[in-house]
């Protein structure tokens, strides 16, 4: 449906109020820097500003905002905004989709912990690729054939809507606010470090850039922001990676021993058990991060921005090819920051590496490709936190806008001017609330951060999709009750566990001994579910089952196929 | 109109499909968790004087498989 060309002249007009401004800020950031300047020094937490990456972050933003400015001309429907108008190639959207998954969590999370403990932060990195193919196995196809613009329709496509979409709504909002943690802490810890900004004004500034991304140029704008993120986030990782081999002589194995002879652990770090002894500890971290990919909201949504299942499928098989490619690179840059920082200590300040762990990344690409390095990467680090939040914000306003105002409340036929205006509105207060965790939260690894909505996502949305899309006596009860359960044990276990209950909260010894209970609880959802589900003998339970026929057809050849019809 | 029954057996034989391919994807996958036991004895130590030790070979390894399986899926898919 059309939006008003009154809407869209607003719309344009308020872009270049907010372009204008962002323009403004920028040209005034030398100064603002130099007043910036002593405090860093006086904290000897930030490092001297780099020209280069302060110029490449802000080509970055420019690039980006007017990239916002041309998808805001050519939004003309919900479903240019949800999902781009539906018409990516396969290719395309697999970039987008490795654009928005390699976030910072991966970049700068992922290389922390190999910094710090050697093998065992690669846990991360196998866990954050092996939920790819099972992605392509079962949901791809079937979740593109069913769905429109969320995985909410997919879930209510057999159960009844109204009750379903408000537990789909409320896992996707919770699993969205919690993804935001982890992306805003890095992006704040970035600009802190390379502008000497306060943390506080960093996030703020970042989530003030999403916001500009997502209420004006919608999914359109995201994909093209996380197309040319996963673009730059490649090639910084290439070159960095090919840098680092080129002091080895492009030898793994001289990588490695050099590696363990600088680091304090020694040896130890090329082989398990630093960070992780107990193999429980070490399947909760997996479970989570497998199943949790396949319950994440914003990554179930890029599957409607193609035309066909068989781009749908296509565009998996390439987010794969990405993303095996980075964390087999990965290998090399962690190891990588173990070798050159660790003797370097230009990059420590108190026995601790300036900016924290999670800017070990960084500090790397500064001592093997010097400024001019650092400034790209500086740029691609903060690329892929901002396609990353902007994909987060998308999807979490298209719960509420679409699933909520649009499906719930007006019953599928909602005013699109006003479903549009709710959309801007709930991705504004997503920013807000992005900014609140991000300051609670700042002093967390990002890693560690990000795998804690898989564990929700894990625990709720995906024993819903499963048992929803692969058994047919799943009913809307059954559903209900096993999602409820999972969303309350996954979120209390999070809350006693070690990273809350003793990092966060600041008692002395966690009442769970696990961060990420998802091997518990998820398993614990589907039991609730099936068993709430073979004991409903209601009228709906009956309705329910019945659809499942119709639904399987659909899921396998497309939604206008009419083959069981009679 | 196609025979109903043989539309449900050819959507019974992609289900098996996908949970064949998933079931092997899971189990590879598990066994990543052989590096922290006594069991998996290889994969949690360095061999020799190489640096390279088992688990991160597994690490390489599963990677590849899996992208392998994907292959392999799109390509019986394609087929049918």
């Amino acid at each position: 449906m059309p939006v008003s060309s009154r809407s869209l002249s607003t719309t344009a007009l308020v872009l270049k109020v907010i372009f204008c401004s962002l323009s403004l800020l920028l040209a005034l950031a030398p100064y603002q820097l130099a007043w910036a300047a002593p405090a860093v020094a006086n904290e000897g937490q930030r490092q001297p500003l780099n020209t280069v990456a302060i110029v490449m972050f802000v080509l970055f933003v420019t690039a980006t905002i007017v990239i916002s400015y041309w998808a805001s001309k050519r939004i003309q429907s919900s479903s240019d905004f949800y999902n781009a108008g539906g018409n990516l190639t396969g290719l395309q959207n697999g970039a987008a989709i490795a654009g928005d998954f390699m976030s910072a969590a991966s970049f700068l999370g992922i290389t922390g912990l190999v910094f710090a403990f050697g093998f065992d932060g690669l846990i991360f990195a196998i866990g954050a690729f092996a939920g790819w193919p099972i992605m392509l196995f079962l949901f791809a196809k079937r979740v593109r054939n069913i769905g429109n613009y969320t995985f909410t329709d997919v879930v209510s496509r057999r159960l009844q809507r109204t009750k379903i979409s408000v537990v789909a709504i409320v896992g996707t909002i919770t699993v969205v606010v919690m993804y935001l943690i982890a992306q805003m802490v890095g992006a704040g810890k970035l600009i802190e470090l390379l502008f000497g900004l306060p943390y506080e004004v960093a996030i703020v500034t970042v989530s003030t850039l999403v916001i500009v991304y997502v209420t004006f140029g919608g999914m359109l704008a995201t994909t093209w922001v996380q197309i040319i993120k996963a673009i730059l986030l490649l090639l910084g990782a290439t070159i960095i990676a090919f840098l680092v081999m080129s002091h080895v002589d492009f030898s793994l194995e001289a990588l490695l021993n050099g590696a363990s002879e600088v680091h304090p652990k020694g040896r130890a770090i090329l082989v398990p058990g630093v960070l992780f002894q107990d193999p429980v500890q070490v399947a909760t971290i997996l479970v989570a991060m497998m199943f949790g990919l396949l319950g994440l909201p914003h990554i179930l949504m890029r599957l409607f921005t193609v035309p066909s299942m068989k781009e749908a499928k296509q565009s998996v098989f390439y987010a794969s090819l990405f993303m095996a490619y980075f964390y087999m690179l990965l290998v090399i840059i962690g190891f990588g920051t173990v070798l050159f920082l660790y003797d370097n200590p230009s990059v420590f300040i108190d026995g601790k590496l300036l900016g924290g762990g999670n800017m070990a990344a960084i500090h790397l690409s500064n001592v093997v490709g010097g400024d001019l390095l650092m400034g790209f990467i500086s740029a691609v680090a903060f690329a892929t936190i901002l396609a990353v939040v902007a994909g987060l914000t998308v999807s979490g306003a298209a719960a509420i806008s679409h699933d909520l105002y649009a499906g719930i409340i007006c019953k599928g036929n909602p005013d699109p001017e006003k479903e549009l205006k709710l959309t801007r509105a709930t991705s504004i207060c997503i920013g807000v609330i992005a900014v609140a965790l991000g300051i609670l939260f700042q002093n967390e690894n990002v890693a560690f951060l990000a795998t804690m909505p898989l564990v929700v996502a894990a625990s709720v949305n995906f024993p819903i999709l499963f048992l929803s899309l692969f058994w047919s006596g799943t009913t809307t009860r059954g559903a209900i009750v096993g999602a409820t359960i999972g969303l309350i044990t996954s979120i209390g276990l999070i809350v006693v566990g070690p990273q809350v209950w003793v990092s966060v909260l600041g008692f002395e010894s966690p009442l769970f001994p696990y961060n990420y209970p998802a091997l518990f609880t998820m398993p614990l959802a589907f039991i609730t579910m099936w068993f709430f589900s073979v004991t409903d003998k209601s009228a709906q339970a009956t309705l329910d089952r019945k659809a499942y026929h119709e639904l399987l057809v659909s899921s396998e050849y497309g939604p206008t196929d009419n083959r069981l019809k009679t | 109109m196609e025979n109903q029954d043989q539309i449900l057996d050819s959507i019974r034989s992609k289900v098996r499909q996908r949970f064949l391919f998933a079931a092997m994807t899971v189990f590879l996958y598990g066994t990543f968790v052989l590096c922290y036991v006594d069991e998996g004895r290889v994969l949690n130590h360095v061999t020799g004087d190489s640096a390279i030790s088992g688990g991160l070979v597994l690490f390489f390894a599963l990677i590849v498989v899996f992208l392998f399986l994907e292959y392999i899926f799109l390509t019986l898919s394609k087929d049918k």
